[in-house]
């Protein structure tokens, strides 16, 4: 292998990696809300529904903003988040526009339909890394393009804290604009009081959101192959064995391969059964099987089914670390490593060196 | 190979007990391993199915049941490709925790690792083995200690959390050894010991954290009546604790290993919890965050249970069980944690109410 590969496979496999690292950040960011959100109002308003995968429909097409809270049909919240804009003018006109598309007076899910409601808030969430100076090429071109929401537009910053021993999130305003939440809610439970005025923090610990991430699973954009991939291996293709199947399949044989035909629609059945209120894409589970067919896990059988090559990959994804002591020590990887590696080795064909499976073909065989 | 206990044929267990003793006490190479487990339904049911490459007959007394299991081990490296390993075991008809089984044979090593424990393997969802941390050895002793009782320990191994390595002990008083465990960062894995009162040796035993225990020698009532229904407790305790977890209509029912300390600190922390759900034999790993907490989802080869692990507090890693999770997995995530990372307390977690206020604190 030339060293010009082994780059751009390390470079493959590390944006690959961040890819779902990243994503893995934004559902930890919309559960922190859903959290935030279903505890402070949850038991006050009966109505309240928490919108992880809006798809909203509007003149010929839909706008998805990354999730949306109905309290009544009196007021609701629309929120974007944004790890970071673009640079150029052009880049940032564009997220412009998706943002004033929110404005455009747009229905909000209520658990059951599309509702239209009296006032909504659009808050962007910013990555705190630059999020002030997001915040302030925003205020500039609204300024100088001479833009205005029609609602409150609130922009706000989300910290991950590193340094506390209970991890957290923190959310907090970023006072460039002079919009405020609308004072919808008693004092009591004022966010208008506590982030506008008091220029208050909401501080959401890992430990407080962790459920609503097990059952929200994603967020509502385009889950990374590797993500979805690794929650479908390991929550639902179980599902598709049958007993003779799961019996082979604990034999503890790294070599064992169960062909498994997927179809998709029935994938993403069983997929949006898993997560809770879950509106699953039919593209993402395609990708996902696109991204298994590249890493050589998987076969096309039509457009719509898919033969999965379901295996325990036991020994065959060991790694080699070195401990303290400068000792080999072999472990398991863990499986989204697995997969990106394989993809990228397949992307820059690079072959494996040995074959890593041999097909079953009787049942009786590795046994 | 078959022990001339084997041959017995009594019909009640007392008198089955008294006899292994009395062999027992002529032949000092004799002993009675016990495999303790937890199973749900009833045991002798599942022995009565058809188990792959096993021949088990049952024959049922009037307050146990004699068990003659054979299996047939095909493999390439065997001379003529296949060898047959058999032996005897009994089981007591449960009568103090109904879902704690034990299982007893005098049979060898190799009846004991290659059939016996291959067979409660198998039977793996619906039979559990359990754990037991080095404190619950401990109290065990304890309470004979308060008892009255002398206990002298003969032999010892402890395993270090961090490192690989081992300490052995030869004759020492018991809390020594626990102490040692606690002092060195390590857990107590096998202890041979006696217990004594007024110069008689009530019980010379051994005891594995793998829920094995053997009767050496002394009084077999002792032994069954004083010792095993302790080691039940126990295995009763973890049983409720991790029985029917399963996630239902999104309502998750959270599991935690609780520590005394605020052991985990950072990133380093989180990575030998990591390598320590690498070494779980039989699964696989999905990180989805890393630092500065951790979440991982562990899926168990055995029967497909899955669950995800959150590390977001300084003092206990929360386990969640998935939809598909079953008593036995959860067994052996707490067991391989409590070994590779630290000994803590298994607690079912309370569900939290929070209120608006307490998000801007």
């Amino acid at each position: 292998m030339t060293i010009d590969k082994i780059e751009k496979l390390k470079e493959c496999i590390r944006r690959e990696l961040d890819l779902v690292t990243t994503y893995d950040q934004y559902v930890d960011v919309v559960s922190c809300w859903e959290a935030f959100l279903e505890f402070s109002y949850g038991s006050e308003y009966e109505t309240f529904f928490f919108d992880r995968f809006p798809r909203i429909p509007v003149v010929d097409k839909w706008v998805t903003p990354d999730f949306t809270a109905f309290f009544t049909e009196e007021y609701a919240m629309i929120f974007e988040i944004s790890r970071t804009f673009p640079k150029g003018d052009a880049g940032l006109k564009k997220e412009m526009n998706q943002l004033f598309e929110y404005d455009k007076d747009i229905l909000v899910y209520n658990g059951k339909e599309y509702v239209e409601v009296d006032d909504y808030d659009v808050i962007l969430l910013l990555s705190g890394r630059d999020s002030f100076e997001i915040a302030q090429r925003i205020s500039k071109y609204l300024e100088e393009e001479n833009r205005k929401f029609s609602h409150n537009f609130i922009i706000m910053e989300y910290i991950s804290n590193y340094m506390d021993t209970h991890p957290s999130y923190y959310f907090r305003k970023i006072p460039v604009l002079e919009t405020t939440f609308t004072d919808f809610f008693p004092d009591r439970t004022s966010l208008s009081k506590m982030v506008d005025l008091c220029l208050k923090s909401i501080n959401i610990k890992v430990e407080d959101m962790k459920e609503y991430k097990i059952n929200g699973v994603l967020c509502n954009d385009d889950p990374p192959p590797a993500y979805l991939a690794g929650y479908i291996w390991h929550k639902i293709m179980y599902s598709y064995l049958d007993e003779e199947q799961k019996r082979l399949w604990r034999e503890k044989n790294p070599r064992l391969i169960i062909p498994v035909e997927v179809n998709i629609d029935d994938m993403k059945a069983k997929l949006k059964k898993s997560i809770k209120n879950g509106k699953i894409r039919r593209k993402w589970i395609k990708n996902v099987f696109e991204f298994l067919i590249d890493c050589n896990l998987a076969e096309k059988k039509s457009n719509s089914t898919y033969e999965v090559r379901y295996r325990n990959l036991y020994p065959t994804i060991e790694v080699e670390h070195r401990d303290d002591f400068l000792l080999k020590k072999y472990y398991r990887k863990e499986l989204a490593a697995y997969f990106i590696e394989r993809f990228c080795k397949k992307k820059f064909n690079i072959q494996e060196k040995k074959e890593e499976y041999v097909k079953q073909k009787k049942l009786s065989d590795f046994l | 190979m078959k022990t001339l206990v084997d041959y017995y044929n009594e019909e009640e267990f007392k008198n089955l007990k008294l006899k292994i003793e009395e062999r027992i006490s002529h032949n000092k190479y004799l002993k009675l391993s016990v495999f303790s487990i937890i199973c749900n339904s009833d045991l002798i049911i599942l022995l009565k199915e058809d188990i792959e490459k096993f021949e088990i007959d049952i024959e049922e007394k009037e307050d146990y049941w004699k068990i003659e299991i054979e299996r047939v081990i095909e493999r390439s490296n065997i001379d003529g490709g296949k060898r047959s390993v058999s032996g005897i075991a009994f089981v007591e008809k449960p009568k103090y925790r109904e879902k704690i089984w034990h299982i007893i044979t005098t049979g060898d090593l190799d009846f004991q690792s290659n059939c016996v424990e291959r067979l409660i393997d198998l039977l793996s969802p619906q039979v559990s083995r359990f754990y037991l941390t080095s404190h619950e050895i401990k109290s065990i002793f304890t309470r004979f200690e308060d008892e009255g009782y002398i206990i002298v320990v003969k032999k010892a191994i402890l395993y270090s959390h961090k490192e690989e390595g081992e300490i052995s002990f030869k004759r020492a008083p018991y809390y020594r050894i626990f102490n040692e465990a606690e002092e060195s960062d390590m857990y107590v894995d096998k202890v041979e010991f006696v217990i004594m009162k007024e110069g008689t040796t009530m019980l010379h035993g051994f005891i594995t954290r793998g829920g094995v225990s053997k009767f050496i020698g002394g009084d077999i009532r002792f032994f069954y009546e004083k010792f095993l229904p302790l080691l039940a407790d126990y295995g009763e305790e973890k049983r409720i604790k991790l029985s029917e977890k399963e996630k239902q209509d999104y309502d998750p029912k959270p599991l935690a290993l609780k520590f005394t300390e605020e052991l985990i600190r950072g990133e380093d922390e989180n990575r030998r919890i990591i390598t320590s759900l690498q070494n779980l034999s039989r699964s696989s790993i999905f990180v989805y965050h890393f630092n500065p907490y951790l979440h991982v989802s562990v899926l168990d080869f055995v029967d497909g249970s899955s669950c995800d692990i959150f590390v977001s507090s300084p003092d206990e890693i929360s386990v969640i069980p998935s939809s598909h999770s079953s008593l036995s997995s959860l067994m052996r995530i707490f067991d391989q944690l409590s070994k590779d990372f630290q000994e803590g307390e298994i607690i079912e977690k309370e569900r939290k109410i929070m209120h608006f206020t307490d998000f801007f604190e």
